[in-house]
């Protein structure tokens, strides 16, 4: 009984790993301002976890795509001594890549219109997630 | 047996853990916000509190533990015409300041972070909140 146990469980977290959709930091890097949205989804492999639109108080005839991903870095052999995983933004208008990285960025940004894409879009993906 | 090895197992990963923030927390934070409401978010209490002046304005000042990490990436010959690059990730503490102005929240980051800010105003507090806390570490 116990090995079966045994069995499924590997066999569960070997799955796991391989269906993992993370990003790494590494790859996150392959990202400019002004890629078209295919051409991100393309080169990050299609491996948002999730995507949606905000459109912000101060300019509501404007709308902006967010697409999620998730960054991960992992420590040790397999990720057994740690793992981090933090939501990574990448912030579309009118599918021309216009911001990417992390949503604390955008929020403490000198430009407030950042600030206010990266508010928004933080309590919108708090609702849908 | 088995049953010692889970509550052992149970127990360590219990006493392992110690509280730090981490990203996906700190995204939650905006500027304009209160420290009542940066509190909730956070769940934590600073390890620290003092105040800064600058240019005659007064700032408080709240020193969280923030757990980050760092990637170095190395390139390595492997063969004939290949090159592979190995990723190394080492974890730190870092101290992770949040700075007040008139009890609202205006900049959040590690001591680099706001260095290296492009917004002006905290650049410029950045050279005084070194000072203050290389005086509070060195008084310590």
């Amino acid at each position: 009984m116990n090995k079966i146990i045994c069995i499924l469980f590997c066999t569960i977290s070997l799955l796991s790993c391989f269906s993992n959709p993370k990003i790494s930091i590494y790859q996150s890097k392959v990202l400019q301002k002004g890629m078209t949205y295919s051409e991100v989804v393309s080169r990050l492999r299609n491996n948002h976890v999730n995507e949606f639109e905000i459109r912000l108080n101060s300019s509501p005839s404007n709308k902006y795509l967010i697409q999620v991903y998730e960054t991960q870095a992992s420590l040790g052999i397999l990720g057994l001594e740690g793992e981090y995983d933090s939501d990574y933004f990448a912030v579309f208008k009118n599918d021309t890549l216009m911001y990417m990285g992390y949503p604390f960025d955008m929020n403490r940004h000198p430009d407030t219109l950042l600030n206010e894409i990266g508010t928004t879009a933080v309590a919108e993906y708090e609702k849908i997630k | 047996m088995l049953q010692k090895i889970v509550v052992f197992i149970v127990l360590c990963t219990l006493f392992s853990c110690k509280s730090y923030l981490i990203i996906n927390t700190i995204n939650k934070l905006h500027k304009g916000m209160t420290k009542e409401a940066v509190l909730k978010v956070l769940e934590y209490k600073p390890v620290k509190e003092f105040t800064i002046t600058v240019n005659g304005q007064t700032y408080d000042v709240y020193d969280f533990e923030v757990k980050t990490y760092e990637v170095k990436t190395y390139s390595g010959f492997v063969g004939v015409g290949r090159t592979n690059y190995f990723t190394q990730v080492q974890d730190n503490i870092d101290d992770y300041y949040l700075l007040y102005f008139n009890g609202k929240l205006r900049y959040w980051g590690t001591l680099v972070e706001y260095s290296e800010t492009e917004d002006y105003e905290i650049s410029v507090i950045s050279k005084e909140l070194y000072n203050k806390v290389n005086l509070l570490n060195n008084v310590k």
